[in-house]
């Protein structure tokens, strides 16, 4: 058995019915893929090291190929949505709920998700197939996850701690996010929150130059309409361009929102329209472009052969 | 935020502590060492957690080391979710061989109570050699995949070897 197979064989069958128990197991027939329902982390983390036992393709529950061959992992045990943590804004859920399910748990509490996650996805499968949401960084907000459970393709277990910042070396969590089922099974999420009546303005002047763009942000500041962090510069049509995210409780947001207007037009900053400021923030915040192959990429593949060097998990994608 | 304070029982205390901080936030004073000279030791200890269990990390941490050492604490980071909360202690002890004995029992000691409460061992301070035996617990069985991926980029481990436990 040193080549990958294609195909689960009776006994890759009954060894799966055996690591899970016979109901767990759902086998397909004339070509059709196996379905296999882990219901723990453990029983994951066994099944990876089965699969690297007797070399059988796993894929994780989203669309495998047609035709791929091997064990679809079926997360109908990882579906659940915990109580929302009020005390710390956050909710653990498993990574087959679904976003808006989650969405929906947090607005019965009173929040929402720090950072929108694509609907009708699985918290899993948008957490694998994008990175960390960009907007969420916007205005100096935290990111959006808190911490993980995965099993990785070897079958390690990785529990990260929640907590809101640590020091504790490169960051194995952002490591395994975005990766798309490659280097492991994402299993469980924490998710930041933040209260339902919190509300964002988004606002922009246009300056002669730069150092007036500058001055504007050091007074908008000084006379406490911001904060600091919150202030982009960019150059836009030949002009300075200053754009500040405010955020907060709407009454406090529409105050500084106010007196940075006015700050603002002192300095000699004429506002820009809700349409150009909307283009600048996207300016400010692109869309990810397409990463070319670099030599992160072959740091990558290479820590992704020691770990599945059979290329099992989710083979082929990309 | 007057009004949250009050309900939760406090009081006001004025603006006076928060202008002595300001005053003197940069009034650093050096007594490590001569301490250290005179048999006695002090140091910090940077960890943070959820808002939920900051008071369990709190209880944890003190009851651990009070028999050793005195010990106090102050938040230093705040953020929607949680805290950065700073210990410090100090101790001493007779001879030169027990306070080196007592000072690493003491960071054992506190370090297996951070980990029993959930937090991580380092808010900014970083790791290096002195919490690198906690990195497995850190980590929630990460740890093998770190060292995949410094044997990726490493395979001779040339580079700070030891450090981050690995």
């Amino acid at each position: 058995m040193s080549r990958r197979r294609q195909q689960l064989s009776s006994g890759d069958r009954e060894a799966v019915a055996g690591l899970l128990g016979p109901t767990a197991l759902t086998a397909g027939t004339d070509g059709a893929m196996s379905r296999a329902q882990p219901a723990s982390v453990a029983e994951v983390a066994a099944l990876l090291r089965l699969s690297r036992t007797r070399r059988f393709p796993v894929w994780i529950e989203a669309a495998p190929p047609a035709a791929a061959g091997g064990l679809v992992l079926d997360l109908a045990h990882f579906r659940d949505v915990g109580a929302v943590d009020s005390r710390s804004l956050l909710v653990e859920v498993g990574a087959g709920a679904r976003s808006d399910a989650v969405d929906a748990a947090a607005q019965r509490a009173g929040y929402r998700l720090l950072a929108p996650l694509p609907p009708e996805r699985t918290v899993g499968a948008a957490l694998a197939t994008t990175p960390t949401p960009a907007a969420a960084w916007r205005g100096g907000q935290p990111e959006p996850v808190a911490s993980l459970v995965v099993v990785c393709a070897d079958g390690t277990e990785v529990h990260s701690r929640t907590a809101p910042r640590s020091a504790t070396g490169p960051d194995l969590m952002h490591l395994l996010l975005g990766t798309r089922g490659r280097l492991g099974v994402l299993l469980r999420v924490t998710l930041r929150l933040e209260p339902l009546g919190l509300a964002h303005a988004e606002l922009a002047w246009a300056f002669t130059d730069g150092a007036a763009a500058s001055a504007a942000a050091g007074q908008l500041a000084a006379r406490g309409a911001i904060w600091p962090r919150s202030a982009s510069h960019i150059e836009r049509d030949g002009q300075a361009v200053l754009a500040v995210v405010l955020s907060g409780h709407a009454g406090p947001v529409a105050a500084a929102a106010s007196l940075a207007r006015r700050v603002a037009a002192e300095a000699g900053g004429g506002e820009l329209s809700a349409r150009e400021t909307r283009e600048v923030f996207d300016q400010l915040d692109p869309p990810a472009p397409e990463v070319e192959p670099g030599p992160l990429d072959a740091v990558f593949e290479r820590l992704r052969r020691q770990l599945d060097p059979h290329d099992l998990l989710n083979p082929g994608v990309t | 935020m007057q009004e949250i304070c009050r309900a939760a029982g406090g009081q006001d205390l004025g603006p006076g502590p928060g202008e002595h901080w300001y005053r003197h936030r940069y009034s650093v004073s050096y007594k490590q060492s001569k301490m250290f000279d005179a048999g006695a030791f002090v140091d910090t200890m940077e960890v943070a957690t959820t808002w939920t269990q900051l008071l369990p990390l709190y209880a944890a941490v003190k009851r651990a080391l009070s028999p050793l050492v005195f010990v106090m604490a102050h938040f230093s980071h705040a953020y929607a979710d949680g805290c950065s909360i700073y210990f410090s202690f100090a101790g001493a002890a007779s001879t030169r061989a027990a306070q080196a004995e007592l000072y690493d029992r003491v960071w054992r000691t506190a370090l297996q109570a951070v980990d029993g409460a959930g937090a991580t061992i380092s808010h900014h301070h970083g790791v290096g050699f002195s919490k690198a035996a906690f990195m497995a617990a850190e980590l929630g069985g990460g740890l093998p995949v770190f060292r995949e991926l410094k044997r990726a980029l490493d395979p001779n481990a040339l580079l700070n070897p030891g450090k981050l436990g690995l």
